[in-house]
């Protein structure tokens, strides 16, 4: 009978101690506020980015991250060691900073210090990879069949790309892109085109519409020194009149950016954490971050974009 | 009550000077002659004493003129026979059953005890105290009273997987009749498929693993099933709050053949049918599981014996809902409707062949065959009707996955005692798998998306030998030396693995052993299933050029003491290294079939270590026990954490659990369990930061963040009459008594002061019912 009273009176304490029916909420442990670097250059347009600072995860406050006011912060830009720029800030809104004069060029070596008295000096190095053309292209319509939704007589003309280029020796990153130019060389009114690749082996090796850009990124773990040899191929191209079957564009164009590593798995892993954040069966990805001191993304990538006349 | 029922046939002659003789046979139920597994035979006068095998057999070779034999086993009446010793003789001995008075007076029942045997990590539970433990929802369950161990636990809140000692759940060796069952677990995970009611014996090895068990790194759960009673029949049914079973046995030649069979249902579906007829609008849900056991032996003669087992089971689960509304500004009626089919389950049958070669050689030849089928359709649909003109437009997905695995098992095992010093088993076996790694086919109102991937069915061979020996060195030196040796070959890949194995225990005084184990272990085949709730999506595929074999070797050592020959306790500390673990990379998804499934995951390793602490108490009014085990357990991959060592989600700091059942006189049978594990670990972000178009979370590291600690409690008590020569068991109870809602999953949720990390929690304070009436 000991035994039985000993019980009761353990279940007893225990029904006292715990009896919470509400759902717990945790706390998270507190860290201190980092600058947060982003800066993703591109051969045709001047050094920009963003700096702010990080927040508590657990403090929603939308879009809007802290910011820090420019008075407090300096950002100085190196190219192959020697200091090219103060990057001046923007004024109208909190966070951008811009170069009046220089763009990111194939091949340098670049460094960026952003310094602030209060959080520190968060600094990072990249070298922008060179430019990459395209060697051929070639496009044909596969197939032509009629689209079913609310618009009678609509059509979806399939199309393929084929599009080569010579890679260097050395890990690579690439993002491909076609575009449809419907004027003459107004590459600000382009449109690009979904594409999706059939072709088996590149099937892990890209990385196909990843933020709904319509490129494919990819790395040159296939055709590392050699020639690249991609096909694409879209299912509802538009550059055709439905009704007269005309060509009704003036070039289709072959974007390729050839990317640091840095931005690379920037992209790859970003993609992924926005996509299965609130999926409670995914394991969580950390975004590679190149800030030291810091947060963010310092990197970029050289682009070229050729355009093919179509007859 | 207390008789003892004792067919000997004694070969006596008179000899003049003592030489070896061999005395063998069986311990088998007087009523039933159910075998009676891992019950002692212990010689008084020499000392001397073997352990019943799996079949019951048991041999003893002695070098006296005489012998006064003790026959023991939980539960029963301990025998005694004096002989003399002038031939080899062969005994089969019969012992009574207690009932539950004579278990609440007779603490006398003995087996071998914990400071006798050389191996380690190695826990037998009575059937008697696994139908004690309160069980959840009615429904008695092997795997949740094994998860009450120490060095075991179940992963998440309800759920019936198996962590031991650090290992993840494909490194648990779940032999039914020696068949290997790949889910042991019905209704998601939250029951498992072992009806208690056909079980005789259950066996936990966890480490200082003898060389007959192979194939797996962390635990080997060996269930046995009742033969069926040789000379009675018995029926036996019970109803619980989800399921409904039951159990026949007897003769179908008397003495000489028998049967055992049970049925269990749940009635799941009727729940949900009330549910959907009180809420029309409510996605509809049914959920069915059965199982079905039947076991026929047939004694040809003393010396050979056939059985045929066979389990099949089977879950099947259904979603279906429908939504519809008109969006009267494009004047457009949609209507979408989803049905979700998710089916699995286990199909064994064994056929063996039980043969005595003379008194000290034991045989067992048997055929196996096992078999997993996972599936899973889901078909979804969308039509919008454009109200003015009539036009439709209709969209369609139609989602199917399977996966399975299928072996074909041969196995002969031999048990050869030569002479007192000596109790060697040797064996091998050789097994077909067949692994279809998932197949999925697609198809959809758009035709360019339809595709049908069948990733070929693929063949491997798996082949082993072992042999094992235990040696008594000297009265306090006993020792469990053995290797096992196998090879797998699959593709153009062969491996091939020498395993040693070694348990030594040294005796001291006053019932005390100290005791120490190193095992390698070796698995050939691997387990991907996903991170979250342990959802059946089991994918069994085996080890590959690129995927090698996982590899294991645990150091162990720890002390034993039997305190008046009530309780048991044991200590031990161990260590254990995994090599070729793996895990789904991040972001790889199980359904996403067109990635080659050795391209989606990880390769890297484990190690953990801690101490075990168990107090056992099998016999008397009271029983139950105590565990304790301070553990460390982490992980290593290359691409993951940054190659860094991180804690695996399921380590452990501490867990502690309490077992207890107590007899009140005849009738009435009080039970509690009390569990506490430190939390999960889990990976939360701390920071978020501006990312471009949306912000970043920051992850300090993998399982950088625990969920809170876990207790809970629950008790039942059981009221036992008989009436009419039937037994009727009335069981109430609840679990997780003081209603604590310990946490399944977390989740980032908005509120209106900001984000949350809020806890997700699944079983607040659950009755407990069930009703058994036996013939």
């Amino acid at each position: 009978m000991r035994a039985v009273r000993f019980n009761i009176l353990v279940c007893s304490a225990l029904l006292l101690w715990q009896c919470d029916n509400d759902l717990y909420t945790y706390e998270l442990p507190s860290r201190p506020q980092q600058l947060t670097v982003n800066f993703v250059g591109d051969n045709t347009v001047n050094w920009a980015g963003n700096v702010s600072l990080t927040r508590n995860v657990l403090i929603q406050n939308g879009q809007f991250l802290p910011t820090i006011s420019p008075d407090k912060v300096s950002v100085y830009l190196y190219e192959d060691g020697a200091i090219q720029d103060t990057l001046a800030p923007n004024y109208c809104c909190y966070g951008p900073y811009v170069s009046d004069f220089y763009k990111p060029r194939p091949g340098h070596q670049y460094r960026l210090d952003v310094i602030s008295e209060e959080f520190g000096t968060a600094t990072a190095e990249v070298t922008m990879p060179a430019e990459v053309f395209p060697e051929t292209f070639r496009h044909k319509e596969l197939g032509v069949r009629a689209r079913d939704d609310f618009h009678p007589g609509a059509k979806d003309h399939q199309m393929e790309f084929e599009v080569s280029f010579k890679d260097l020796p050395g890990n690579d990153f690439y993002e491909i892109f076609i575009h449809v130019l419907e004027e003459p060389f107004h590459y600000w009114d382009i449109n690009t085109v979904n594409l999706k690749m059939y072709d088996p082996n590149y099937k892990d090796a890209v990385d196909g519409a990843w933020y709904n850009s319509g490129g494919f990124l990819m790395d040159d773990r296939l055709f590392d020194g050699q020639t690249a040899n991609l096909t694409f191929k879209t299912e509802t191209f538009y550059g055709i009149n439905e009704l007269t079957g005309e060509i009704t564009i003036y070039a289709i164009a072959v974007q390729i950016r050839h990317l640091t590593r840095e931005y690379y798995e920037y992209l790859r892993s970003y993609a992924t954490q926005v996509n299965t954040r609130n999926d409670p069966y995914a394991q969580p990805i950390n975004v590679p971050n190149n800030i030291q001191n810091g947060f963010g993304i310092f990197g970029g990538y050289t682009k070229t974009i050729t355009p093919y006349i179509v007859d | 009550v207390r008789n003892l029922a004792c067919l000997a046939f004694l070969f006596c002659s008179f000899c003049a000077k003592a030489q070896p003789h061999t005395i063998s046979g069986y311990v088998r139920d007087a009523a039933s002659e159910e075998n009676l597994i891992g019950a002692t035979v212990i010689d008084l006068i020499s000392g001397k004493g073997a352990t019943a095998n799996t079949y019951g057999f048991y041999s003893l070779t002695l070098t006296g003129d005489s012998a006064r034999l003790a026959y023991s086993y939980v539960g029963y009446q301990a025998a005694r026979i004096s002989i003399l010793l002038k031939s080899d003789t062969v005994l089969i001995s019969k012992l009574t059953g207690l009932t539950v008075l004579d278990e609440v007076t007779i603490n006398a029942a003995r087996v071998e005890e914990v400071h006798e045997t050389s191996r380690m990590g190695t826990v037998s539970i009575p059937v008697t105290q696994i139908k004690r433990v309160p069980a959840f929802m009615g429904e008695t369950d092997v795997i949740k009273v094994i998860q009450l161990l120490p060095g075991v636990h179940g992963g998440n809140e309800g759920s019936g997987g198996l962590y031991v000692r650090g290992g993840g759940p494909d490194q648990n060796l779940i032999l039914l009749d020696g068949v290997p069952i790949y889910n042991p677990t019905h209704l998601y995970g939250f029951f498992s498929t072992f009806n208690a009611d056909v079980i005789n014996h259950v066996e936990l090895v966890k480490g200082g693993f003898p060389a007959r068990y192979g194939g797996r790194l962390s635990s080997v759960v060996d269930i046995s099933m009742k033969e069926g009673d040789q000379h009675k029949f018995h029926g036996q049914a019970s109803v619980g709050l989800i399921a409904a079973k039951f159990a026949l046995e007897g003769p179908l030649i008397k003495g000489r053949t028998s049967f055992i069979v049970s049925a269990r249902h749940s009635y799941l579906r009727l729940l949900n049918e009330m549910i959907s007829a009180a809420i029309p609008h409510e996605p509809s849900n049914d959920y069915r599981f059965f199982d079905l056991n039947a076991k026929v032996n047939h004694r040809i003669n003393t010396n050979n014996r056939i059985f045929f087992s066979a389990y099949s089971g089977e879950d099947n689960g259904v979603n279906k809902s429908t939504y519809s509304y008109l969006d009267t500004t494009a004047n457009v009626h949609h209507e979408s409707t989803s049905k979700a089919v998710i089916k699995w389950g286990n199909t064994i049958a064994s056929l063996r062949w039980n043969h005595t070669f003379g008194k000290r050689l034991f045989s067992n030849l048997s055929l196996n065959y096992s078999a997993y089928h996972l599936g899973q359709d889901i078909n979804t649909s969308y039509t919008g009707r454009e109200m003015s003109t009539g036009d439709v437009d209709t969209t369609y997905l139609f989602h199917q996955y399977r996966s399975g695995i299928r072996d074909y098992i041969a196995k002969v095992d031999f048990d050869f005692i030569p002479n007192p010093i000596h109790s060697i088993r040797f064996g091998g076996y050789f097994i077909n798998h067949e692994f279809s790694p998932g197949a999925i086919a697609i198809e959809s109102s758009e035709e360019t998306s339809n595709r049908e991937v069948s990733t070929s069915r693929i063949p491997a061979n798996e082949l082993g030998a072992y042999v094992e020996d235990d040696i008594v060195v000297l009265d306090q030196l006993k020792i469990n030396l053995g290797f096992h040796v196998s090879a797998f070959h699959q593709g153009d890949t062969t491996y091939y693995s020498f395993q040693p194995r070694l348990s030594v225990r040294y005796a001291l005084p006053n019932q005390t052993a100290l005791k120490g184990s190193y095992s390698i272990m070796q698995q050939y085949v691997h387990l991907l299933s996903n991170a979250g709730l342990g959802l059946p999506t089991d994918l069994w595929v085996p080890a590959t050029a690129t995927v090698p074999a996982q590899k294991s070797w645990q150091l162990a050592f720890g002390a034993a003491k039997t305190i008046r020959g009530e309780y048991e306790l044991s200590v031990e500390g161990f260590y254990k290294r995994m090599d070729n673990a793996i895990e789904y990379k991040d972001g790889a998804s199980y359904m996403d079939v067109e990635v080659d499934w050795q391209d989606k995951v990880e390769k890297g390793q484990g190690r953990s270590y801690g101490a075990e602490f168990f107090i056992q108490r099998k016999v008397g009014q009271w029983s139950g026990w105590v565990g304790y085990t301070l553990s460390w357990t982490e992980r290593q991959f290359a691409n993951i954490n940054e190659g860094k060592w991180f804690p695996y989600r399921y380590d452990r700091r501490h867990d502690f659990k309490v077992t207890s059942s107590y007899y009140l006189g005849k009738h009435w049978d009080f039970s509690g369990t009390w569990v506490f594990a430190t939390g999960n670990a889990v990976t939360v972000p701390v920071l978020a930061y501006d990312g471009g178009n949306q912000e970043v979370w920051y992850y300090p590291g993998r399982n950088n963040f625990r969920m809170r600690n876990y207790h809970r409690l629950d008790l039942s008590v059981s009221y036992r009459i008989t009436r009419s020569s039937m037994d009727h068991v009335f069981s109430v109870g609840v679990y997780n008594a003081y209603s604590r809602l310990n946490p399944f999953y977390l989740r980032l949720a908005g509120t209106e002061k900001g984000m949350a990390l809020k806890q997700e929690s699944l079983f607040p304070l659950l009755p407990i019912f069930s009703y058994s009436i036996k013939i």
